[in-house]
C-alpha cells in the first residue's frame, strides 16, 4: 500500500474548484515532485493534503487513514509536515525557539526532542552559528534551511515542500536543492512542488505535471525531462 | 487637600486595573484576532460574584477568590463557544465578533442586574483598610496589593511568552495564524484556552479592585474602554505595553481628574485614546497600528 | 423570470412596487395618531401574545405617546442606517442624539429660539459636529470605530452631566414646549409625521443615487471601489454627518416631545437598541430597520406588564438578540428575505452560457492619443518586508498595443502592477500617466485619469446587482452633483435614466445583458471577470492593466475574453497582460516583457521571448547534469544574492538543447 493516495480529488476556494479529479500516489522512500505553472493547482493540491482546505470531493488517504476532513494540527500529528511556501518562518522567534516550535506536535517527549535539535544543529551548522538570533533577521536562503529543519522536526513520515525555490538566487536555489537531495537519499518520502521543472525532476524518482489543474503527464522523473508535454505546459507551441 | 503624592497614588491604583484589563485584552487578541467588546463587563462579574460569595455569604477570601476567577474563565469559555466562534466560523469579518461580543456584553451586564439587582455593593475589604500616611498622602495596604498584582501578572505573562513552548506557540499563532496550523499547533484549542485565560484575569482585577471601586453591574464598559485605552497605548498585544500603558493611562486620568474635575474623567481617557490613534497607532511598544482592527 | 426592457431601464423607486410600499406608508401615516396608535399596539400584542396573554387595542394618551416616541427614534435610527451602509457600526448614536436635543431644549427655553430655527441650527450644528468627529474615525477598523463611538457617548453624557450651568446638570433641563401650530400631542403626531417621511425619502434617494452606490461599494470592496475612482474616505464622511444630522433633529423633536431633558435618557440602553433596530432590520436597505424598530420597540413595554424589571429584562433581549444576529441574520431580517430569495431556483450558469455572444467591438469610442506612450515607469525599485522585489524596472505602455508582462511566481509581477495603479509607492522610480507624473497619486485619482486594473480573483461588489456594479464605474463621468441627485431633480433624473441605458449597453456587450439585475454574488467566476470587464469598459480608460484576468476560466471563456482584450487594443486603448497562461498570452500580445527576481531579463518580440534561453530556464531552472552521489554539506555559505545572473547562468552548457518546439 502506497504511503499516500489521492483519488479524484476536486478541490478549491470558495467552492470554485482550482483541481478537477486528481489522482497522485506517492511511496515510501520516494520524492515524487508535482510541477506546472503557476495557476495550475500545485499549491491548492499541497494546501489541501494539509488541511488548510477541505475538498470539494474526492479522498486523500495517508497510510491507510482518511485525512480529508482533518485539521492541520491533525494531519501533522499523523506524519506529515509541510514547509511552507515563502518560509513562514515565525519572525519574532529565535531560530532554536522556531525549531521546538517545529515539533509542537510531539508533545512532551522532552529528551528527544531536545537530541533532535542538537542532531538538526550538526546538519545545519549555518542554524546553530544562528541559533540565539531571531529568524527574521536570517537570509531567504538561510530560512528556507530553518524551515526545512522545522519540519524535520516534526519527524514526519512525509515532508512536503512547497515551492522552496521562490525568491531565492540561483545560487542558494542550488543548495537548497543539494539538501532535498540528501534527505532523499537518506529515505525521506518528499512530496515536492516546484515551478522550476528541471531542478525538480534532477532530484526526483518520479513526476506529475499539472495544467489548468489537471494532471497532463506523470511517470519516472528522467522521462519527463525529455518530454514534450513540459514545453507546452508551460511556454505554449 | 490633594497634592502631587496622592495624584500618583490614586493614578497608580486605577492604572492597576487599568493594566489587568489590558493584559486580558491582550491574552486574547493575541491567540484569536478578536478584541472581546466583554472584557470590562468580566470583570464586573468578578466584582459581583466576589461581593456575593465575600461579601454577603461570608467565604472566606481564597475561596471566594478562586471561585470568581474560575467563573470568569468559564464566562468567557462560554462566550468563545457562543458568540466568537459562529461569528468567525461564517466569515463575516470584524462585523460578527465585534456585534456578537457586544451582545454578550450586554447579556452579562442584563443578567447580572437581574439575578443580583441593579443596585451597586460594597465589598469589604482583602487586605487591610486602614489608611497609611506618607507625605501628605494618604493610601492603603489594598491599593499595594493592587499594584503589587498588576506587577506581578505583568511579570508572570511576560515570562511565560518568552520563555515557555506554549507561549512561543501562542505569540507565533498572532504572528502568523495559519503558519502555526501548519507546524501543528492547534490553533483552534488554544484560542479557546486564551479566551478562559483573559476571563480568569479580568475576573482577577474585578475581584481585588472591588474593595475600592465598589461591585455594580453597570461599571463593566467604563472599564472596557478605559482598558482597551490603555492597551492600544501599550501597543497590543504587547505584553510590557499593557503594564506600561496601563498605569500612563491611570497617571493621566488621576492628573485630568486633579485639574479638570472628576465629572471629566472619561474626557480625559478618551482624549488619551484619540491622541493615540492620531499620533502613534501603534501604540508605545506594538508592533501593529490598533487602528486596524 | 426576465423583467421587459422597459422595466429594466426604469431607475430604482419609480416602479410599480415602489409606489406600492410608499402608498402603504402614507397610508398608515394618515390614519392619524390614534388609528396607527391602535393599529400598532393591535399588531404587536399579537406578537407578545404568548409572554402577555394580552391583546390590546389601545388608541388612548399612553399609546399614543409610545407611537411618538417610536417615530422620534426612527428617525434617528434612519440615519444610523446610513451610517451602518458605509461599514461604520456606531454604539453611540445617542451622542448627536443628546447634542441635539440640549442645542433645541436649551436655545427654546433659555434663549427664547423659536422652535423650528432652533430645530434647523440642532441640524446644522450635529452635522458639522459628525464632519469633524468623523475625521478622526476615518481608517479605524470597525471594533476601534466602535469604542471611539462608545467614547463619544460616555463623554457626551459627562458633559451633559458636569456643565451645569448650561445643561442643568443631573436635574435636567424643563419647559421645553411644543411648537404650534403642532402644540398638543395629537397634532404633534403630524409634524413627526412629516419629518419622518422626509428623512425617509432623503435616505432612499442617498441610497439609489451615485452617492449611496459609492458608499456600498466602500464598504463592500474598498479596493475596488478604489480602481474606479472612489476617495473612500468620502462616502465615510458623508455618513457620519447626514447621521448625526439626523440624530440631531431627533432629539430636538424628543425635547418637545418630552418637555424635559436629563442626561438620564440618553444610556447605553438607547445606544444599543438603535443600533439593534438597524441590524435586525438589515443594513442596506430602508424598510427594515422600520420593521425590526416597531418590534423591538415593544419589547419593554410588553416586558412591564410581566415583570418588576422591565428595563433589565429588555436590555437581556436586546443582547440575546444581538448574539444570535450572528447566528441567524449576519445581515438582518430584511437581507434574511433577499437571502432567501437567492435560494429559490434560478438558471444555472452553464445554460447562461449558451445564450452568450460578447461583442465589444461597437461599445468603445475610439480614444485617440498623441502620446508615445500612455504609462511610463522607468528606474523603479521597491523592497518588500527585507526583500527586493523589484530592481530598476523600466516600462513603457503605447496606446492601442498590447504589452504582456509574465514571468515565474515571485518574479514581482504583481508588486510592479500594483505600484503602476497606485496601491503602492516604489523606493525610488517614476510613473508616468499620460504625461503627467503620478507618482504620489492615490489609486481613485489616477483612475479618474484613466488608468483602469482588474485584480487576480475578480473584484466585484457582491451585493449588488450587474447593474449597478456597472454604474458605480458609469457614476465618474456624472455631471449632476449630490444635491439634485438626491433631491431627485428632473435632469438627474433623466441622467440617471440615461446611465441605467449605458449600463444595459455595457452589459450586453459583454454578454451579461440578461443579468443586469442579478446580485453579482450569484455569477459563475467567468461570468464575474466579464462583469470587471464591463466595469472597465465603463471607466472610459486610456490603459487598462489586467492581473491574470484568465486565470481558471475554461477554454470557451478564455476565447470571449480574448476577443474583448482585442477590441479594446483596436480601440486604442494600452493593454497590460500580466499571465501565467503563456500560450494565451503569447497569442495576443504584441510585445513581452519577461521578469525574474525583479528584473526584466528579456523583451520584445513574443517569437523570439518564446525561445529564448534565459527566459526558459528562468520557469524551468537551469538544466542539471546529474548530481555527485557523495555530497558536502555546503548549506552554510553565506548567500551572495546581490549581483549574481551572468556568471551564473553561462556556467554550464545544458545536457540536451531545448528545442525549439513546432506548433502544430
Amino acid at each position: 500500500m502506497s504511503l499516500l493516495e489521492v483519488h479524484g480529488l476536486v478541490a478549491g476556494y470558495n467552492r470554485v474548484p482550482v483541481l478537477h479529479e486528481i489522482d497522485l500516489t506517492l511511496e515510501e522512500g520516494q520524492l515524487l515532485t508535482v510541477i506546472g505553472a503557476n495557476g495550475a493547482g500545485k499549491s491548492t493540491l499541497m494546501r489541501t493534503i494539509a488541511g488548510l482546505s477541505h475538498p470539494i470531493s474526492g479522498t486523500i488517504i495517508f497510510d491507510g487513514v482518511d485525512l480529508s476532513k482533518s485539521s492541520p494540527e491533525a494531519v501533522t500529528r499523523h506524519g506529515i509536515a509541510q514547509v511552507p511556501e515563502n518560509r513562514r518562518v515565525f519572525a519574532g522567534h529565535t531560530v532554536e525557539e522556531n525549531l521546538m516550535l517545529g515539533a509542537y506536535a510531539r508533545g512532551r517527549d522532552r529528551k528527544r526532542i531536545r537530541a533532535d535539535l542538537q542532531g538538526m544543529f550538526e546538519n545545519f551548522p549555518i542554524l546553530h552559528e544562528r541559533r540565539s538570533q531571531s529568524a527574521g533577521s536570517l537570509s531567504g536562503g538561510e530560512q528556507q534551511m530553518l524551515a526545512i529543519a522545522m519540519a524535520l522536526m516534526a519527524r514526519p513520515r512525509l515532508l512536503m515542500l512547497d515551492e522552496p525555490s521562490l525568491g531565492l538566487a540561483p545560487i542558494i536555489v542550488q543548495q537548497v536543492f543539494e539538501q532535498i537531495q540528501v534527505l532523499r537519499r537518506s529515505g525521506t518520502t518528499i512530496l515536492l512542488n516546484e515551478q522550476l521543472a528541471n531542478k525538480a525532476l534532477a532530484v526526483a524518482d518520479r513526476g506529475l505535471v499539472l495544467h489548468l489543474g489537471r494532471v497532463i503527464a506523470e511517470g519516472e522523473a528522467a522521462e519527463l525531462l525529455r518530454d514534450e508535454t513540459l514545453r507546452s505546459a508551460y511556454l505554449g507551441g | 487637600m490633594q497634592n502631587v503624592l496622592q495624584v500618583i497614588i490614586a493614578g497608580l491604583t486605577s492604572g492597576a486595573i487599568y493594566a489587568l484589563v489590558a493584559l486580558s485584552y491582550n491574552v486574547i487578541f493575541g491567540a484569536s484576532g478578536v478584541l472581546n467588546f466583554a472584557q470590562g463587563n468580566l470583570l464586573m462579574a468578578g466584582t459581583m460574584v466576589g461581593a456575593g460569595l465575600y461579601g454577603q455569604y461570608r467565604w472566606p477570601v481564597l475561596a471566594a477568590l478562586a471561585a470568581s476567577v474560575a467563573f470568569g474563565a468559564l464566562l468567557a469559555a462560554v462566550e468563545e463557544w457562543l458568540a466568537v466562534r459562529p461569528a468567525l466560523s461564517r466569515g463575516q469579518g470584524a462585523v460578527g465578533w465585534v456585534v456578537a461580543t457586544l451582545g454578550f456584553a450586554i447579556v452579562l451586564q442584563a443578567g447580572f442586574s437581574i439575578v443580583m439587582g441593579p443596585d451597586s455593593r460594597a465589598f469589604p475589604s482583602i487586605v487591610n483598610e486602614a489608611p497609611h500616611h506618607v507625605g501628605g498622602a494618604v493610601f492603603s495596604y489594598e491599593q499595594v496589593m493592587l499594584v503589587t498584582v498588576a506587577l506581578g501578572v505583568g511579570f508572570v505573562l511576560d515570562q511565560f511568552y518568552r520563555r515557555t513552548r506554549l507561549g512561543w506557540a501562542l505569540t507565533a499563532i498572532a504572528h502568523d495564524q495559519e503558519a502555526a496550523a501548519m507546524r501543528g499547533i492547534p490553533v483552534a484549542r488554544l484560542a479557546r484556552a486564551a479566551f478562559a485565560l483573559g476571563g480568569a484575569l479580568a475576573a482577577l482585577s474585578g475581584f481585588l479592585a472591588a474593595p475600592l471601586i465598589g461591585a455594580a453591574p453597570t461599571l463593566g464598559f467604563g472599564y472596557a474602554l478605559a482598558g482597551f485605552v490603555a492597551a492600544a497605548a501599550g501597543g497590543i498585544p504587547d505584553i510590557r505595553g499593557a503594564v506600561l500603558g496601563g498605569f500612563a493611562v491611570g497617571l493621566i486620568q488621576a492628573t485630568g481628574v486633579w485639574w479638570f474635575g472628576a465629572q471629566y474623567s472619561n474626557l480625559v481617557v478618551f482624549g488619551v485614546l484619540i491622541a493615540v490613534l492620531s499620533l502613534r497607532p501603534q501604540g508605545l511598544l506594538g508592533r501593529r497600528a490598533v487602528r486596524m482592527v | 423570470m426576465k423583467a421587459s426592457n422597459t422595466e429594466r431601464l426604469t431607475p430604482v423607486g419609480v416602479g410599480w412596487r415602489s409606489w406600492l410600499m410608499q402608498g402603504v406608508l402614507v397610508a398608515l401615516l394618515a390614519l392619524g395618531p390614534e388609528r396607527l396608535a391602535r393599529v400598532i399596539s393591535l399588531v404587536t400584542s399579537t406578537v407578545t401574545f404568548p409572554l402577555t396573554r394580552e391583546i390590546s387595542v389601545a388608541g388612548n394618551r399612553y399609546e399614543v405617546f409610545n407611537l411618538e416616541l417610536l417615530m422620534v427614534y426612527l428617525i434617528a435610527v434612519i440615519g444610523l442606517n446610513l451610517l451602518m451602509q458605509v461599514g461604520l457600526l456606531s454604539v453611540g448614536h445617542t451622542a448627536p442624539f443628546a447634542v441635539g436635543a440640549y442645542f433645541v431644549g436649551i436655545a427654546t427655553v433659555k434663549y427664547h429660539w423659536p422652535f423650528y430655527g432652533a430645530l434647523a441650527a440642532a441640524a446644522a450644528v450635529t452635522g458639522v459636529l459628525g464632519l469633524a468627529l468623523g475625521i478622526p474615525s476615518l481608517r479605524l477598523g470597525i471594533f476601534t470605530f466602535a469604542m471611539v463611538t462608545l467614547g463619544y457617548a460616555m463623554v457626551a453624557m459627562d458633559l451633559a452631566n458636569g456643565w451645569q450651568s448650561l445643561t442643568g446638570g443631573g436635574e435636567g433641563l424643563a419647559g421645553v414646549t411644543l411648537p404650534k401650530p403642532f402644540d398638543t400631542p395629537n397634532t404633534f403626531y403630524w409634524l413627526l409625521a412629516l419629518v419622518l417621511a422626509a428623512t425617509y425619502v432623503v435616505a432612499r434617494n442617498y441610497i439609489r443615487s451615485p452617492l449611496g452606490r459609492a458608499a456600498a461599494a466602500v464598504s463592500a470592496n474598498p479596493v475596488a471601489a478604489q480602481s474606479v475612482g472612489i476617495n473612500v474616505h468620502v462616502p465615510k464622511l458623508r455618513a457620519f454627518a447626514l447621521a448625526s444630522a439626523f440624530a440631531g433633529v431627533a432629539g430636538g423633536l424628543y425635547a418637545a416631545l418630552l418637555g424635559f431633558i436629563a442626561p438620564d435618557s440618553f444610556t447605553l440602553d438607547l445606544a444599543v437598541l438603535l443600533v439593534l433596530m438597524v441590524l435586525l432590520g438589515g443594513g442596506g436597505t430602508i424598510a427594515g430597520p422600520i420593521v425590526g424598530a416597531i418590534i423591538l420597540f415593544r419589547i419593554p413595554l410588553a416586558a412591564a406588564k410581566v415583570t418588576s424589571q422591565p428595563g433589565q429584562w429588555s436590555l437581556l433581549i436586546y443582547g440575546a438578540v444581538l448574539l444570535a444576529s450572528v447566528h441567524f441574520f449576519p445581515r438582518g431580517i430584511m437581507s434574511g428575505w433577499a437571502a432567501l430569495r437567492r435560494w429559490l431556483p434560478h438558471e444555472k450558469a452553464a445554460e447562461r452560457l449558451e445564450r452568450r455572444r460578447p461583442e465589444v467591438r461597437g461599445m468603445l469610442e475610439r480614444v485617440s492619443l498623441e502620446l508615445p506612450s500612455v504609462l511610463e515607469v522607468s528606474g523603479i525599485s521597491k523592497n518588500l518586508s527585507g526583500v527586493q522585489a523589484l530592481r530598476s524596472i523600466d516600462l513603457s505602455l503605447a496606446p492601442g498595443t498590447i504589452h504582456a508582462l509574465i514571468g515565474p511566481n515571485g518574479s514581482g509581477k504583481t508588486t510592479l502592477l500594483n505600484i503602476m495603479s497606485g496601491y503602492l509607492e516604489p523606493d525610488t522610480g517614476d510613473v508616468r500617466l499620460l504625461g503627467q507624473d503620478v507618482r504620489h497619486w492615490p489609486v481613485h485619482r489616477r483612475a479618474r485619469l484613466g488608468l483602469a486594473r482588474t485584480f487576480q480573483t475578480p473584484y466585484t461588489f457582491e451585493d449588488a446587482t450587474c447593474r449597478d456594479n456597472v454604474l458605480v464605474a458609469l457614476d465618474l463621468h456624472r455631471r449632476y452633483d449630490a444635491v439634485s441627485n438626491v433631491l431627485r431633480l428632473p435632469p438627474a433624473f433623466r441622467e440617471e435614466r440615461r446611465q441605467y441605458k449605458r449600463a444595459l449597453t455595457l452589459l450586453e456587450a459583454v454578454g451579461l445583458g440578461n443579468e443586469f439585475t442579478t446580485p453579482a454574488g450569484q455569477l459563475a467566476p467567468g461570468e464575474r471577470r466579464l462583469l470587471e470587464l464591463a466595469r472597465v469598459l465603463a471607466l472610459e480608460p486610456k490603459v487598462v492593466l489586467m492581473d491574470e484576468p484568465v486565470a481558471g476560466l475554461t477554454s470557451h471563456e478564455i476565447d470571449e475574453f480574448e476577443g474583448a482584450i482585442r477590441a479594446l487594443r483596436d480601440a486604442g486603448i494600452a493593454v497590460l497582460l500580466v499571465e501565467h497562461h503563456v500560450d494565451f498570452v503569447l497569442r495576443l500580445a504584441d510585445t513581452v516583457t519577461v521578469m525574474d527576481f525583479g528584473k526584466v531579463i528579456a523583451r520584445g518580440d513574443p517569437e523570439k521571448v518564446r525561445v529564448d534561453p534565459a527566459v526558459l530556464s528562468a520557469y524551468l531552472g537551469q538544466p542539471e547534469e546529474s548530481l555527485p552521489d557523495e555530497l558536502e554539506l555546503p548549506v552554510g555559505a553565506t548567500a551572495v544574492e546581490d549581483e549574481l545572473e551572468a556568471p551564473f547562468r553561462n556556467a554550464e552548457a545544458p545536457a540536451e538543447e531545448p528545442e525549439t518546439s513546432s506548433s502544430p
